[in-house]
C-alpha cells in the first residue's frame, strides 16, 4: 500500500518539481556559508552602499546597513527552514504519538484526547503563540521550534487517528493479532507503515503552515531576534523603505512563498497519490 | 436541530472556560508586578504599596484570587490597562468593532467571490476559466496574508498611491466633513486591509466550492436533472449547490482562527487601530492585562464564530444533520 505509493509519487512531474524547490531551498541554506558572496553581517559600506540596486556584485541589492541581500536570504534561510523542518518534525511526531495512542487504546484516552485536539484547534494559533511570547520573552530558535512544534500537531493527531481507526478493521490486522502479535508491535510494525503516506501529507501541510507562521512572528518582532537573519526579520528591516527599495520586500516574500507553494503542492500531490486517482475525476 | 444547537453551545462553551483558566494561568506567570517600585512615585513608602496588594486581592491564595478573576470578568471587568490609562474593558471596547468590521467585510466578500469563482470552476471544470481560477486560488493560499499585505502597500498604497498607506480616518478635520463623505473615507481606509483578507478567504472557498460541486455533480439526481433538459446553470444553482455549500459554510468557521491571526498582522502592516494594533501596542507596552485581555475577547470571539457556523452549515445542509 504506502510502497505503492511512493512509487506513483516518484512519477509525478509536478511532485518531483515540488521536491526540487524545497530541497533546492534547503540545500541552499545548508551550503549557505561556501555559497554565499558575502558574510550576512558583514557591512562593506554603511554609506555609499546604503540600499543599493540590484546588481552584478549584489544581485539581490543591499539593505539599510549595506549588508547583502542575497547572503542575509541564504543564511536567513537556515534558520527560517531550520525552525520550519524542526517545529515540522516535532508536529509531525507528537501527533503521529496521540493519534496512534487514541486509536490503538480508545476508550477514554481517545475521548481525552479528542477533546483536546478540539479545544486547542479552535484558538488561533498565530494568538496563542504571541501570548506565550509575551509572557516568557523574546525566544531562541530552539524555543520558537518547541513553540511552535507544540501547537502545530492537532491536524496531524486528526489525520493520524482517523486513518489508523480505518485500519484497525481490516483484516490483515486481525491475521497479526490472531497469531499473538502485541497491540504495539502490531501498532509499530503494521499500522504506522501504512499509514505514513498520510503523515507526510500531514507534515508537508504542518511545514506550509509553520513558515509563514516564523516569518509572521519574526517580521513583527517576536520570532528570531537580529542580528540573526531571518525570512521575516529581512522582512522587518526592509518594511521601513517599502516606497524606495522593493528588493528587501521582493525577495524574501519570493523565498517563503516559494517554499510554502512547494510544501502544498507536494502535500496535494502526495494525496493523489494516497488515493490512487486524481480527485475530480 | 435543538439537540446540535446545544450541544455546539456546550462544547464552545467548554472551550472558553478552558482558555480563560489558561489566560489566567499565563497572567500568573507573567513577569512584574503592577505594584513595583518602578510605578510613577517611587517615594511610596512599602507599607502602603502591600496595603494596595492586600487591597486589590494579591496576596489571597490562587484559587480564592482565580474565583475573584472569574467573577470580575463576568461583570466584563478585565482589568486595567496601565499603558492607555484606561480599563482593558474600555480599550477593547474601542477595539473590537473595529476588527469586527475588517473581518466581517472580508468574510463577506471572501465567502461571495469564493462562492463565485467555485461555481465558474465547476461549469468549466478542466477548461481555460477553471485552471486560470485553480491557479489564482492556489496563489491566494500559497501567499501568506501578511505577505499579500505588504506586496499591496508597497505597490497600491506607498508607490502608486491609490489607497492610504494606513489607519482608519484620513488626517485633518475630518470631523467637519458631511457624514457620507467621512462614510468614504472610512471605506476607503478599509479597501486595502479587507481586500487583502478577502483574497485569502475566497482562495480558500473558492477551492473548497469547487470540490464540493464536482462532488456532488457526480451523483445521479443531477444526471436526472439533465436528463429532464435542465440548463448547466440551473442544475448547478438549483440543484448542485444547495448539496455543495455547507460543507463550504462549515470551511469558514474552521478557517475562522486563521483568518483572525490574519487580521492581527493585516491591522498591524495597515495600521488598522483594531484589536491586533492594540494587542502589539500592548505587547511594546508590556501590558500583560491588556495582552491577555484582548487574546482572551479574540479567542472568545472565534469560538462563537466557530460554533454559529457549525449550526449554520447544519441548517443549510437539506439532508438533515451532518455534524463535523
Amino acid at each position: 500500500m504506502a510502497a505503492r505509493t511512493w512509487h506513483r509519487l516518484s512519477r509525478d512531474r509536478t511532485a518531483r518539481v515540488a521536491a526540487l524547490v524545497l530541497g533546492g531551498a534547503a540545500l541552499a541554506a545548508l551550503l549557505a556559508p561556501w555559497i554565499a558572496p558575502f558574510d550576512p553581517t558583514f557591512q562593506p559600506d554603511p554609506v555609499g552602499l546604503r540600499l543599493a540596486a540590484p546588481s552584478w556584485q549584489h544581485p539581490f541589492g543591499t539593505d539599510a546597513f549595506s549588508r547583502d541581500v542575497l547572503s542575509r536570504l541564504l543564511f536567513g534561510g537556515q534558520v527560517s527552514l531550520g525552525v520550519a523542518a524542526g517545529a515540522m518534525l516535532l508536529s509531525a511526531t507528537l501527533g503521529t504519538a496521540f493519534g496512534a495512542l487514541a486509536a490503538v487504546l480508545g476508550g477514554w484516552v481517545d475521548g481525552v484526547v479528542s477533546a483536546l485536539v478540539d479545544l486547542l484547534l479552535a484558538m488561533p494559533r498565530l494568538l496563542v503563540v504571541i501570548a506565550l511570547v509575551a509572557t516568557f520573552g523574546a525566544l531562541s530558535p530552539w524555543w520558537l521550534v518547541l513553540l511552535l512544534g507544540g501547537s502545530g500537531w492537532l491536524a496531524t493527531a486528526r489525520i493520524v487517528r482517523g486513518e489508523l481507526r480505518d485500519q484497525l478493521s481490516r483484516e490483515y490486522i486481525l491475521a497479526a493479532r490472531a497469531l499473538g502479535a502485541s497491540r504495539w508491535r502490531i501498532t509499530w510494525r503494521h499500522l504506522l507503515p501504512a499509514v505514513a503516506p498520510q503523515i507526510a501529507v500531514a507534515a508537508a501541510l504542518a511545514l506550509a503552515a509553520v513558515i509563514p507562521l516564523e516569518a509572521a512572528l519574526s517580521y513583527v518582532g517576536l520570532g528570531v531576534q537580529a542580528p540573526l537573519p531571518s525570512w521575516g526579520n529581512i522582512l522587518l528591516e526592509g518594511a521601513d523603505y517599502l516606497t524606495t527599495a522593493w528588493w528587501l520586500v521582493v525577495f524574501p516574500v519570493a523565498a517563503i512563498t516559494g517554499t510554502v507553494g512547494a510544501a502544498l503542492i507536494l502535500a496535494d500531490r502526495l494525496r493523489v497519490a494516497v488515493a490512487g486517482h486524481e480527485d475530480d475525476r | 436541530m435543538g439537540r446540535l444547537v446545544l450541544a455546539r453551545m456546550l462544547q464552545a462553551a467548554a472551550v472558553v472556560a478552558a482558555v480563560v483558566t489558561a489566560v489566567f494561568l499565563l497572567l500568573q506567570f507573567a513577569p512584574g508586578d503592577p505594584f513595583a517600585a518602578s510605578l510613577e512615585g517611587a517615594d511610596i513608602p512599602p507599607s502602603v504599596r502591600a496595603e494596595w496588594r492586600g487591597h486589590y486581592g494579591f496576596e489571597l491564595p490562587p484559587a480564592q484570587r482565580f474565583a475573584h478573576w472569574v467573577g470580575a470578568l463576568a461583570h466584563g471587568q478585565l482589568g486595567y490597562a496601565a499603558s492607555q490609562h484606561r480599563t482593558v474593558a474600555e480599550v477593547l471596547h474601542d477595539a473590537l468593532p473595529r476588527t469586527l468590521l475588517l473581518v466581517g467585510v472580508a468574510l463577506v466578500l471572501g465567502f461571495a467571490l469564493g462562492v463565485l469563482a467555485g461555481l465558474l470552476q465547476a461549469r468549466h471544470h478542466r477548461r481555460w476559466p477553471d485552471r486560470l481560477l485553480g491557479a489564482l486560488t492556489f496563489g491566494g493560499v500559497a501567499v501568506p496574508e501578511f505577505l499579500l499585505g505588504l506586496i499591496a502597500m508597497t505597490w497600491l498604497a506607498a508607490r502608486w498611491r491609490l489607497f492610504p498607506v494606513a489607519g482608519l480616518a484620513s488626517e485633518g478635520d475630518v470631523a467637519a466633513w458631511p457624514l457620507w463623505e467621512r462614510a468614504l473615507d472610512h471605506l476607503w481606509h478599509l479597501v486595502l486591509p479587507a481586500g487583502v483578507l478577502a483574497v485569502a478567504v475566497a482562495a480558500r472557498v473558492a477551492r473548497h466550492q469547487r470540490a464540493a460541486l464536482l462532488g456532488v455533480l457526480k451523483e445521479d439526481y443531477i444526471r436526472t436533472a439533465r436528463a429532464k433538459g435542465a440548463g448547466e446553470w440551473h442544475v448547478l444553482w438549483h440543484h448542485a449547490m444547495p448539496n455543495a455549500i455547507a460543507p463550504v459554510i462549515a470551511l469558514l468557521g474552521l478557517a475562522m482562527p486563521s483568518l483572525v491571526g490574519g487580521a492581527v498582522l493585516i491591522e498591524r502592516i495597515f495600521g488598522w487601530p483594531g484589536m491586533g494594533l492594540t494587542l502589539f501596542d500592548a505587547l511594546l507596552a508590556r501590558d500583560f492585562p491588556l495582552i491577555l485581555g484582548a487574546t482572551l475577547v479574540a479567542t472568545v470571539v472565534v469560538i462563537v464564530t466557530r460554533a454559529l457556523a457549525d449550526i449554520a452549515a447544519a441548517a443549510f445542509d437539506p439532508r438533515g444533520l451532518r455534524v463535523t
